[in-house]
């Protein structure tokens, strides 16, 4: 096992996780990680005992009071009930009462005089009061829209730093397209389903197949493994759901089943050719992304990779805009939030590496451009933030506060020394001794 | 902490037991205080919507069903309710004041330096993306897993699972000269 993979194992699963055999060997010889462990179990205690300032008990005390108040549909509890205290109530209480009484009185007064108004219908008249229930519903969140959710893929894509994550993400964003097609299947609009079909075809072939070269030797076997059992899994789904379809639409879903089970009998197989993809000429901001994100996986130099990735804030400023202008204050804020990311990870990494690399300066002219590229994706913000009615410019100025760290860290980009990758590279580093 | 005897205490609080529901009210204020100071990092503002979320969980308690369980429900009104607070005219997050002042009388060193990588993990976990902090917070704090943590985040496993991992190497990052000292 090499360090890599010691440092994932480490990274998600808990201090209290029984070590596997081969982590626990790789322990054994390698400083390096032993170091990092003792790092995250420190962290893992540290954190759970940060403080927490008390909270003085008429707090929970006035929390028994609301519920005495506001809650008609519920029967009350016995007397022996903790917490229940039953005293005469404050004087302010009781006319709060009275006064919730009265406006209640006068509503209903209300209703009845303009009831008496009406046109003569025949109604049926209530039998009984209406119950009164104050139910209040949790806020449903709505599905994000597709090119919310691939931005976030498309900003983690700009953040990993191995072929293993990059398989992930690109296995993340199949499966998104996969879900928004079988919605759309479901429920329409279905002309939109032969596009994000040709779109997971791009992703599983150029995004997922491609990335199967570049697994590291050691944990191939496993994650290609994974990655069969998933996609079998995948065209099952489609499988079973185009039963329920009308044939028409199961028909326009078949290609999506198909290029699973195609990918996956190829890896049983050992196969390696992929076959040929056809490009998309598409510049919708889903097919812009969906290409960004597999150019940005597919380039090796850091510069470039920069640059794409500036590209790519540029259309999700633009993105950011159309649904700013449509009241959409939640798909608005993530992207801000994945805008940021990509400029952190996607842009000021990336220039920093290419600084790096650039001993004699030669580059420092492509570097400047793609500083200037993503200059103009926050000019578009804040010129649209400058002529925005109110309720869209609360959205676009959330945006450009949440991500301006991310702008900050893409103009520094490469003006310092290199940070080289993102964590553990030096920091833990014992001095004379290599990492695996 | 005795979970095993919560689907029978939800059952009764869901036909109107509010003994049963002061027992998880007691089981969760702290905890869902905890996380919401930690998300939003104001405690006064952490203290109402804890009495917000219990007042909605005991409204709402009978519309939850079976296939979801209370306490990522619980948390989930409470991580709404944090984010629509952060949308109007308070929400912007300000760390307030330490807890504890520092006192005059001389403390050994180990003591300031774990208050001192208390103080430096609470600025880096601010310093964490929204989602990643929420995430690593449950994670960490309250010991949730991570099936748990991405109902609650409206999320996937895997995400959740990436979210954590990502907090946690940025907070290493941040605070390396604290860490593996022990």
């Amino acid at each position: 096992m090499k360090c890599g993979a010691v440092e994932h194992w480490l990274l998600t699963e808990r201090s209290d996780t029984p070590l596997p055999m081969a982590v626990r060997t790789h322990l054994a010889e390698c400083t390096a990680c032993l170091l990092r462990r003792q790092a995250l179990l420190d962290l893992e205690r540290l954190t759970k005992r940060l403080p927490l300032p008390p909270s003085p008990p008429q707090i929970k005390a006035r929390l028994w009071e609301r519920l005495d108040r506001s809650d008609p549909v519920i029967t009350p509890a016995p007397a022996a009930a903790p917490h229940r205290r039953r005293r005469a109530r404050p004087r302010h209480t009781r006319l709060v009462a009275i006064a919730t009484v009265a406006c209640l009185l006068i509503g209903v007064g209300l209703m009845i005089g303009r009831l008496s108004k009406r046109p003569q219908t025949p109604e049926p008249e209530p039998s009984k009061a209406p119950e009164v229930v104050r139910v209040v519903p949790i806020p449903k969140k709505a599905v994000k829209p597709l090119v919310v959710r691939l931005a976030d893929q498309n900003s983690q894509l700009a953040a990993a730093s191995n072929a293993t994550q990059r398989l992930d993400v690109f296995k993340r964003m199949a499966e998104e397209i996969e879900t928004d097609a079988l919605a759309k299947a479901r429920s329409g609009p279905v002309d939109e389903i032969s596009r994000l079909v040709q779109l997971h075809q791009m992703v599983v072939y150029s995004g997922i197949a491609a990335r199967t070269s570049e697994l590291p030797d050691s944990d191939k076997a496993v994650i290609l493994n994974q990655l069969t059992r998933s996609l079998t899994s995948s065209a099952a789904r489609i499988e079973r759901e185009n039963t329920t379809l009308l044939p028409a639409v199961a028909d326009m879903l078949k290609p999506m089943a198909a290029t699973c089970r195609t990918l996956a009998s190829d890896l049983v197989n050992g196969k390696t050719t992929l076959p040929a993809v056809s490009p998309i000429f598409d510049d919708a901001a889903l097919a812009q992304l969906v290409k960004n994100s597999l150019r940005l996986a597919n380039e090796k130099d850091p510069l470039k990779r920069a640059e794409v990735s500036a590209e790519t804030a540029g259309l999700l400023s633009q993105t950011i805009i159309l649904f700013s202008a449509s009241g959409d204050t939640e798909s608005v804020d993530g992207l801000g939030t994945h805008l940021s990311t990509l400029m952190e990870s996607g842009v000021g990494d990336n220039l920093d590496r290419a600084a790096s690399d650039d001993w004699t300066g030669d580059r420092k002219g492509e570097m400047d451009l793609v500083r200037q590229r993503v200059d103009l994706a926050r000019q578009v913000l804040e010129k649209n933030l400058a002529q925005a009615p109110p309720e869209s410019a609360m959205g676009l100025q959330r945006v450009l506060e949440v991500s301006k760290p991310g702008w900050d860290r893409a103009f520094k980009g490469g003006k310092g020394k290199g940070k080289g990758p993102p964590m553990f590279k030096q920091d833990f580093m014992p001095k004379g001794r290599d990492k695996n | 902490m005795d979970d095993a005897d919560e689907p029978l205490l939800v059952r009764q609080a869901q036909a109107g037991d509010r003994a049963s529901f002061a027992v998880l009210v007691e089981r969760y204020w702290e905890r869902i205080r905890r996380w919401l100071y930690g998300y939003t990092g104001n405690a006064h503002l952490a203290e109402d919507l804890t009495q917000e979320t219990f007042v909605r969980a005991w409204s709402a308690v009978r519309s939850l069903h079976g296939l979801t369980g209370f306490r990522p429900w619980l948390f989930r009104i409470a991580r709404h309710l944090a984010i629509d607070a952060r949308k109007g005219p308070r929400g912007k997050a300000t760390r307030e004041l330490p807890v504890t002042l520092a006192s005059d009388a001389p403390e050994p060193v180990t003591v300031l330096l774990e208050t001192e990588a208390l103080r430096k993990l609470r600025e880096a976990c601010d310093r964490l993306p929204s989602l990643n902090r929420q995430a690593y917070l449950l994670w960490a704090q309250e010991g949730l897993p991570y099936s748990e943590i991405a109902a609650i985040l409206d999320s996937t496993e895997e995400m959740a699972r990436w979210r954590v991992c990502k907090a946690r190497q940025a907070l290493v990052k941040d605070l390396k000269d604290y860490l593996g000292q022990s």
